[in-house]
C-alpha cells in the first residue's frame, strides 16, 4: 500500500532529521578523529536516503501491495487490548503489578475477547499462579507492590 | 586431538544433572513457544532471557541454547499439524507436511521430520566443534577495521539475502542502528539522543525491543482474527519411524544439510535463507520432484535437515567472531553480554569450558528432542488445541514481567510496548523486524570499532581496503548489496524479455 509506506517512510525522515537536529551541540570530528555526532549523521543520511527509495519503490508498483488490516471490530479488540496493556503500566504503580496483571486479565477475557465466563476465570486463575509462584515466589523478581501490599 | 579433549571438557559439564535439567527445561520451552504459532525461539528466548539472571552461565547458555534449536522442532508441529508455520523458515515445511497429514501421513510426516532434524542438528554440532577453534584462531589476527566491516556485512547480508525489499530491510537496519545510537557515547563519554531523559541514559536496552517487535507484535497480529485452527490427528503408532521411510529420503537430508550449514553460517543468512534454497535445490535432484507441493517426503526430508543445519550453523560466526548471524543468535549474544561475556575469538581461549559445555550440551538436547518428538508428539500437539485467545493473556502478561525484570523498570515495560506498535506496523508494511534486532546488538560494536580504525589511520579510510582480511571483507560488504539488486535486475529483464516474447 503506497500511503502507508509514504507514511513509514516519512516518519522515518522526520526521526531522523531530530536525530541530526539533537546532536548539534555534539562535536562531528574532533582533534582529527571522529566524535560523537559521527554516527548519527551518517546513519540519518543514508536512513534519509533508503526512507526516500522506499517511498519511490512504493509509488511505482503498478499493483499497490496489499495490505491485511484489521476488519472493525478486529481494529477495536486491539486498541482495547493496547490501551489494557497501558493501564497495566499506568496502575501497577497504585494497585501492585499482580493486581493490575489480574485485573487486565479478568477486562481481556469478560469484556475484550467476550469468553465464557468460567474459562476466562480459569484463564485468569492460571495467570495469577504464573505470575505469583513461579516469578514472585520461585524466581524472586521484585514486581511492583501497591496499596494493597502486594 | 585438542577438539576431542575439549568436547570430553564439554560433555563432563553437560552431563551433570543440573546441566541436564536446564537442558530438559530449555528444549521443553522450545518445542512449545516453537509450536504456538504467534512465539517463535527469538522471542521465546528474549522472554525466558531475564530468568537466567544469578544462574552459571554456562548452564543459562545451554537452557538458551536449547530454546534456541528447540523450537525448530516445534516449528514442524504447528507447520505439519495445522498448516501455520510458527516462523518463516517452516514455511516449506508447512507446504509439504501439511499436505502429507491431508493424506492421513502425519505420523509419516512427522517421524521424518523429527529424525531428519536430529540427524541434521547432530552433524551440525560436529562441524561447529571442529569449525569454531579454527576460525576462532584466524579470527585472533582480526583487528577493528576487520570487526566494523564484519558486524557491517552481518547486517548488509541480512537485509539483502531475506526475502522482499532490499530497500526496506536496509531501512529496518537503520533504524536499529540509530536506536543503538542512543544513550551514552561509547568512546567520549557524552550522553546522545536521551531527550533529557535519565531511562534513556543507559541506551535502548535490546530486550524490550525484541520481546516488543517479535512477541507482543506477533501477539496482537494473531488476535486481529479469532478463527480457530483445525489441528490434524497424529497417532502414536504412526509416529514410529519406518526404516524404509527413512532411507529413501536419507540423501535428501544429506543435502538439506549442506546447504542448510552452509547458509547458515554466512552472517545474517539464517534458516529462512537455507530452507528456500534447499527446496529449489532439492528440487533438482531429488528422485520424484513431480510430488513436490503435494506432499513430498524428500522435500520434507531436505527442508527439516535444513533449518535445523542452519540454525547450528549461525552459532559459527557467533561463538568465533562475535558476530550473530540470525535474530536468535543475536538474542544468545545479548545473553552472552548480559552474562559478563564477551563471545568472539577470545572466547575460546579465555572461556574454554563454557564454549566446549555449550557445544556437547547441543548434543544431549538434540538427542532429548528425538526422543520428545518421536512418542509425545501428540502430547505438544495437544497443546495446539487449546485456543489460543486463551494463551495470550499469560503471554502477554509474562512479556511484560520478562520486560520489567531486565531493569526493574516500569519504563522497559512501556519500550516494550512502544515497539510492539512499531512491530505491528513494519509487518504491515512489509518492514522485516529481524534487522533492526541485529542491528540493535551490532551498533555498539560497528561505532566503536569505526572510530578506532579511523583514529588509527588518522582520519583516512583506506585503512578498510590497505589490509588484506579488510579489503577481503570489503568486497565481501560490496558483493552482498550488489549480488541481490543484480539478481532482481536480472529477473526483471528475464520477465520483460518473456512479456515481448509473448506477444
Amino acid at each position: 500500500m503506497t500511503r502507508l509506506e509514504t507514511l513509514v517512510g516519512g516518519a522515518f525522515i522526520l526521526l531522523c532529521v531530530v536525530a541530526v537536529a539533537v546532536t548539534r551541540d555534539l562535536a562531528y570530528w574532533p582533534a582529527g578523529a571522529p566524535g560523537p555526532r559521527f554516527a548519527p549523521v551518517w546513519i540519518a543520511g543514508l536512513g534519509i536516503a533508503l526512507a526516500l527509495l522506499m517511498i519511490r519503490e512504493g509509488r511505482r508498483r503498478a499493483v499497490p501491495r496489499a495490505v491485511n488490516w484489521p476488519d472493525r471490530p478486529g481494529a477495536v479488540r486491539l486498541l482495547m487490548i493496547a490501551a489494557a496493556l497501558w493501564a497495566v503500566i499506568a496502575l501497577s504503580p497504585v494497585l501492585g503489578f499482580v493486581a493490575a496483571a489480574t485485573a487486565f486479565c479478568l477486562a481481556y477475557c469478560l469484556v475484550i475477547m467476550r469468553c465464557p465466563v468460567l474459562p476466562g476465570l480459569l484463564t485468569t486463575l492460571a495467570v495469577l499462579v504464573l505470575l505469583q509462584g513461579v516469578f514472585v515466589m520461585a524466581l524472586d523478581v521484585r514486581l511492583p507492590t501497591g496499596v494493597l501490599g502486594f | 586431538m585438542d577438539i576431542l579433549n575439549g568436547l570430553a571438557g564439554g560433555f563432563g559439564i553437560a552431563l551433570t544433572p543440573t546441566s541436564l535439567l536446564f537442558i530438559l527445561v530449555g528444549v521443553i520451552i522450545g518445542q512449545i513457544v516453537g509450536a504456538l504459532p504467534g512465539i517463535g525461539g527469538s522471542a521465546g528466548m528474549a522472554l525466558l532471557l531475564p530468568l537466567t539472571y544469578g544462574m552459571e552461565p554456562v548452564t543459562a547458555l545451554m537452557m538458551l541454547a536449547g530454546i534456541m534449536y528447540g523450537s525448530q522442532y516445534g516449528n514442524t508441529l504447528s507447520a505439519v499439524l495445522l498448516n501455520v508455520p510458527g516462523d518463516s523458515s517452516s514455511v516449506m515445511t508447512a507446504l509439504e507436511g501439511n499436505m502429507m497429514a491431508r493424506k492421513g501421513l502425519a505420523g509419516k510426516a512427522l517421524s521424518i521430520s523429527a529424525v531428519a532434524s536430529f540427524c541434521s542438528g547432530t552433524f551440525a554440532v560436529v562441524v561447529l566443534a571442529v569449525a569454531t577453534p579454527i576460525i576462532s584462531a584466524f579470527a585472533l589476527k582480526f583487528s577493528s577495521p576487520e570487526y566494523f566491516l564484519l558486524a557491517l556485512l552481518g547486517i548488509t547480508a541480512t537485509a539483502t539475502f531475506g526475502d522482499g525489499s532490499t530497500v526496506k530491510a536496509l531501512l529496518a537496519a537503520v533504524f536499529g542502528l540509530m536506536l543503538a545510537l542512543v544513550g551514552v557515547d561509547p568512546i567520549s563519554g557524552l550522553t546522545r539522543l536521551t531527550f533529557g531523559s535519565s531511562n534513556l541514559l543507559d541506551g535502548i536496552d535490546f530486550l524490550p525491543v525484541a520481546i516488543g517487535l517479535f512477541g507482543i507484535a506477533e501477539i496482537l497480529i494473531s488476535l486481529e482474527s479469532q478463527v480457530r485452527p483445525v489441528v490434524m490427528a497424529a497417532r502414536l503408532r504412526d509416529l514410529w519411524p519406518r526404516a524404509a521411510d527413512l532411507l529413501a529420503v536419507r540423501w535428501s537430508i544429506a543435502r538439506g544439510w549442506l546447504v542448510g550449514f552452509l547458509v547458515g553460517v554466512m552472517p545474517g543468512t539464517g534458516p529462512t535463507v537455507a530452507t528456500f534454497l534447499t527446496y529449489v535445490t532439492e528440487r533438482r535432484f531429488a528422485r520424484k520432484p513431480q510430488e513436490f507441493g503435494t506432499g513430498s517426503p524428500e522435500a520434507l526430508g531436505a527442508v527439516e535437515a535444513s533449518n535445523n543445519a542452519a540454525v547450528t550453523g549461525a552459532m559459527v560466526p557467533m561463538l568465533s567472531l562475535g558476530i550473530p548471524g540470525s535474530a536468535s543468535t543475536a538474542v544468545l549474544l545479548a545473553a552472552f553480554v548480559l552474562l559478563g561475556l564477551r563471545p568472539g575469538p577470545m572466547l575460546m581461549v579465555q572461556q574454554p569450558a563454557l564454549v566446549w559445555g555449550l557445544i556437547a550440551s547441543m548434543f544431549v538436547g538434540n538427542l532429548i528432542l528425538l526422543v520428545l518428538n518421536l512418542p509425545l508428539a501428540p502430547l505438544f500437539a495437544s497443546l495446539l488445541r487449546i485456543p489460543y485467545v486463551y494463551l495470550a493473556p499469560g503471554i502477554l502478561i509474562l512479556s511484560m514481567v520478562g520486560a520489567y525484570a531486565t531493569t526493574l523498570s516500569l519504563f522497559t515495560v512501556g519500550t516494550m510496548l512502544v515497539f510492539g506498535g512499531v512491530g505491528y506496523l513494519m509487518a504491515k508494511a512489509g518492514i522485516p523486524r529481524a534487522p533492526v534486532v541485529l542491528a540493535l546488538v551490532l551498533g555498539p560494536i560497528m561505532e566503536s570499532a569505526l572510530r578506532q580504525s579511523l583514529t588509527l589511520s588518522l582520519g583516512s579510510p583506506a585503512i578498510f581496503v590497505t589490509r588484506p582480511i579488510s579489503a577481503l571483507l570489503l568486497a565481501l560488504v560490496i558483493a552482498s548489496l550488489a549480488l541481490p539488486l543484480l539478481a532482481r535486475h536480472r529477473a526483471r529483464a528475464a520477465r520483460r524479455r518473456a512479456a515481448a516474447g509473448g506477444r
